[in-house]
């Protein structure tokens, strides 16, 4: 068997039934003859293809698979594959490269790749061989699963996908450890006066809602959102729940004062964003931390780490733990706040009345990818999050992710519908993945929160440098007509510019069982950020 | 036709009248202000513009064999005997709505003035003391706050509208909800009877009185009510249970507007006379100058309308139209 079916062989047998590729010249070995049984997904810039297989690699909770074109491509996915490499999320990249055999020559595509592959990937690997190349393929997908998970890279000279394949054996590899140290954290829980807890990515990661509400309701205690966490880890309408911790270290410490014990579960301790200058120190708090991955353990701010599965650490715990009656409020007022909130500000298209109704409007299933950036915030405050799974955004900050993403996520999950909620700055980084949304027919709901510019980086200018925001360029985007660009694509959109616009576009949105984008006028205000 | 009017006792009883004889040129106009001269105009009365301060009793009406028509120069009719009406065949119309805006004001007047300790330090800085640490430890903004408003008729929608722009979330309940759009439009939330004292930092009691709200709001409702939270009534006395008010104003409520007493004027001993977190006022929420025009306006609308055959309007006895 040659390596070009010996590939599609191996994709097959870990049930690998979608690849995400940007094609060149190099490429061409790996795409011929390709079999009716994977999708190959074409992203019209690599920076889109990564990203899509990000969100499908998320959603579908698999490695994906990826083929770049050797340097440009894999020069565009850069960005997209350190965000990538940041979620955590395994990816099995290709690369492809020239013909091993004028290597020497430096050839219009050659690159020295694997340099740059390995600052975004968990491991990277040039193969020496055709032989080489399945074994290759078989390790980067392991690497890929390896905790904490990330890409794995394996660049492909084209000549080899012509010699003669090996197989080698195929393993299995179960990766999530049980913490050890369970007996003791349960210990200092059940003699903890005022517990807390904070709820990160890794729980939603690992489907374990469930035991995190479990964990919550037998302590009794509040728990806090994980800051800036790239997927919701609680749901947002529990009665114990706090909202999300603000992402400074200040602020943390200070919101988490009140308790003498509290447990981060999964997700790093803690991301922050931007710097505040104040101490770093505890005081009486004790903060204990668990995670699968032991890079976040090891720059933690807790003083005890435990390596593992936060799913399997939190089972064990509820063993142990002595349950507490919990005394939950009846009703929530965040609603009846919320709903205040959107009425006053309805005429002016302001955020708490947009979010309101896009929240309302949403059906209750709905996964939603954020990249509101300067609503964010708010966003996971107004929509309710009810089901694990429902929220995902790129853990660094990276925009050009979310539209990608969304479709990458709708391919895994086509049972449920997909919101993309992104800023008219962010959706720029990103547009040609509407060119993929429509051509697959992927009824994803685009809201484009349009406040003509960067806002976020306003609101950081005015706190920085008071006064000086009229004098600082680059931040402003105007005359950008995102319904032309929809349409140029093949995705439907409109235009919202008062409330009544936005709801009967909404409506028309989700009915419509089709790509749609709407263009939200928001209020332009810049919204204080420090 | 035979006319008697009942006038408030004010300083524009003269004014008043004036403008009666004006509108009603070609009729004969009494004017009165006390039960006794009304007794008295009755015998050979047509039609009565009565207000609430002086009562149209079952003897009045039976001794008043002309009366065909009483329009009430106010928003309630519970100081009109309407069985007796209604056996005589007698219309009695009243005002709507005429006042909701003047109480909403007043509601929202008196919960910045009890938010702040607006009345103690006006006092304290007549007498002399210069108080900025006690008023620094007790002002208090209304943004932010839980305003729980309990019925939710024309008064309750005209307070909300003017509440939502202090950035406070507003709770109701009301026998009848509101649509959901009209909910949604004006940022409401309906909930129920509890919730709304369990939940809101300041009540506002805006029901009509039947006999089954006697003391609806008891010790119960109270001791739902959060620590620091504020009662207001511009509805009606009868709604609240004084004994228990007088128990919460001590030991849980910030404070307490209070438009309406069981007996107006209290009795000098009347304990919410002495509580220092009490705001009392003499039943005067709904008729400030402008309400007072708008009432009067109306009422001459609804007389003029009778006269002229065409259907009256808030007609709560008689009138087929
Ligand atoms: C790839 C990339 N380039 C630049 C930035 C810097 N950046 C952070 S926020 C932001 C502006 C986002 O604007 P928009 O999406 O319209 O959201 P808004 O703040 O206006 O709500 C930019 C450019 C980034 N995060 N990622
Ligand atoms: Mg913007």
């Amino acid at each position: 068997m040659n390596v070009r079916e010996a590939i599609k062989e191996w994709l097959q047998y870990h049930h690998i039934s979608v690849v995400f590729g940007n094609p060149g010249s190099t490429e061409i070995p790996f795409l011929v003859d390709w079999p009716e049984e994977i999708s190959y997904i074409l992203g019209l810039q690599e920076s889109q293809v990564v990203a899509m297989a990000d969100g499908y690699a998320q959603a579908s909770r698999m490695p994906a698979v990826v083929n770049l074109h050797s340097q440009p491509g894999l020069g565009h996915a850069m960005g997209a594959l350190m965000s990538a490499k940041r979620n955590r999320t395994p990816l099995v990249v290709t690369i492809g490269q020239e013909d091993s055999r004028h290597h020497i020559v430096e050839p219009l595509l050659y690159g020295n790749l694997a340099p740059w592959a390995s600052t975004v990937s968990q491991w990277s690997y040039q193969p020496t061989s055709a032989e080489d190349v399945v074994p290759a393929l078989e390790r980067a997908y392991h690497e890929a699963r390896r905790p904490p998970g990330g890409p794995a890279s394996v660049i492909l000279p084209m000549n080899y996908l012509n010699g003669q394949a090996v197989w080698n054996p195929r393993r299995e590899i179960d990766y999530h450890a049980m913490p050890d140290g369970m007996e003791d954290l349960a210990g200092i829980l059940n003699a903890a006066k005022f517990p807390a807890l904070v709820m990160g990515d890794e729980v939603d990661k690992e489907d374990a809602w469930a035991q995190a509400v479990g964990l919550a309701e037998a302590l009794d205690c509040p728990v806090f959102g994980a800051p800036l966490s790239m997927r919701v880890g609680f749901p947002n309408r529990h009665p114990l729940y706090q909202g999300i911790l603000n992402p400074v270290m200040s602020g943390i410490i200070q919101s988490l004062s009140p308790y003498d014990v509290v447990l981060v579960v999964g997700g790093p301790a803690f991301l922050t964003y931007p710097y505040i200058p104040g101490s770093r120190e505890w005081g009486q708090t004790r903060v204990y931390h668990i995670s699968s991955d032991p890079e976040y353990l090891a720059r933690s701010m807790a003083a005890q780490g435990y390596c593992g599965s936060v799913r399997v650490a939190m089972e064990t715990l509820l063993t142990k733990i002595v349950p507490k009656e919990p005394e939950l409020p009846e009703v929530e007022l965040w609603e009846a706040e919320q709903k205040s909130a959107a009425a006053r500000e309805r005429a002016d298209m302001g955020s708490d009345y947009v979010l309101y109704t896009i929240g309302q409007n949403m059906p209750p299933d709905t996964i939603v990818v954020d990249e509101s950036v300067s609503h964010s915030l708010l966003l996971r405050k107004i929509l309710n999050f009810t089901r694990q799974g429902s929220y995902y955004t790129a853990s660094n900050g990276a925009l050009g992710w979310g539209l990608a993403a969304a479709a990458g996520i709708q391919l895994a999950q086509p049972g449920r519908r997909v919101m993309a909620v992104v800023g008219d700055g962010a959706s720029l980084y990103g547009m040609q993945s509407l060119w993929a949304i429509a051509e697959h027919r992927l009824p994803i709901v685009i809201v484009i929160l349009n406040n003509h510019g960067y806002t976020i980086l306003k609101s950081l200018t005015q706190s920085l440098y008071p006064g000086h925001l009229p004098a600082t360029p680059g931040l402003t985007v105007q005359h950008v007509n995102f319904v032309r660009l929809a349409e140029s694509m093949g995705v439907r959109g409109s235009k919202a510019e008062n409330p009544s616009d936005l709801e009967w576009q909404l409506k028309e949105a989700w009915s419509s069982r089709e790509p749609y984008l709407l263009d939200v006028q928001v209020d332009a205000e810049i919204p204080k950020l420090l | 036709m035979n006319f008697t009017v009942v006038l408030p006792p004010s300083e524009r009883v003269a004014e008043q009248a004036g403008l009666l004889q004006q509108l009603l040129a070609g009729h004969r106009i009494a004017v009165v202000l006390t039960w006794e001269e009304q007794a008295q105009a009755l015998r050979t009365t047509d039609i009565l513009v009565s207000t609430a301060f002086v009562p149209v009793t079952r003897e009045d009406i039976l001794s008043a064999p002309q009366l065909k028509f009483i329009q009430v120069a106010g928003v309630g009719v519970d100081h009109v005997d309407l069985e007796a009406a209604a056996e005589k065949g007698i219309i009695v119309a009243a005002v709507a709505g005429a006042n909701a805006e003047s109480v909403a004001e007043h509601v929202i007047m008196s919960t910045l003035a009890l938010l702040r300790p607006l009345i103690a330090s006006h006092g304290n800085l007549k007498d002399g003391r210069w108080d900025l640490p006690s008023w620094m430890a007790q002002a208090q903004d209304l943004a932010g706050k839980t305003f729980g408003i309990y019925g939710m008729g024309r008064i309750g929608q005209e307070l909300a509208k003017r509440l939502l722009p202090f950035r406070v979330t507003l709770l109701y309940h009301d026998l009848r909800p509101l649509p959901p759009d009209q909910e949604r439009l004006r940022g409401l939330s309906f909930v129920s009877k509890e919730m709304l004292f369990q939940g809101s930092d300041i009540i506002s009691l805006h029901l009509p009185f039947t006999p089954e709200l006697y003391h609806t709001i008891g010790a119960k409702e109270f001791s739902a009510m959060k620590d620091g939270s504020i009662l207001i009534n511009t509805a009606r006395a009868e709604l609240v249970d004084p004994n228990a008010l007088i128990v919460a104003l001590r030991t849980k409520l910030l404070g307490a507007a209070i438009d309406v007493l069981e007996s107006e004027p209290p009795p000098p001993d009347d304990p919410l006379l002495q509580m220092p977190n009490v705001l009392l006022t003499p039943h005067g929420a709904g008729v400030t100058l402008q309400a007072q025009n708008r009432i009067a306006q109306d009422a001459i609308q609804n007389v003029l309308r009778f006269l002229d055959n065409r259907p009256v309007d808030n007609v709560y006895v008689g009138g087929s139209s």
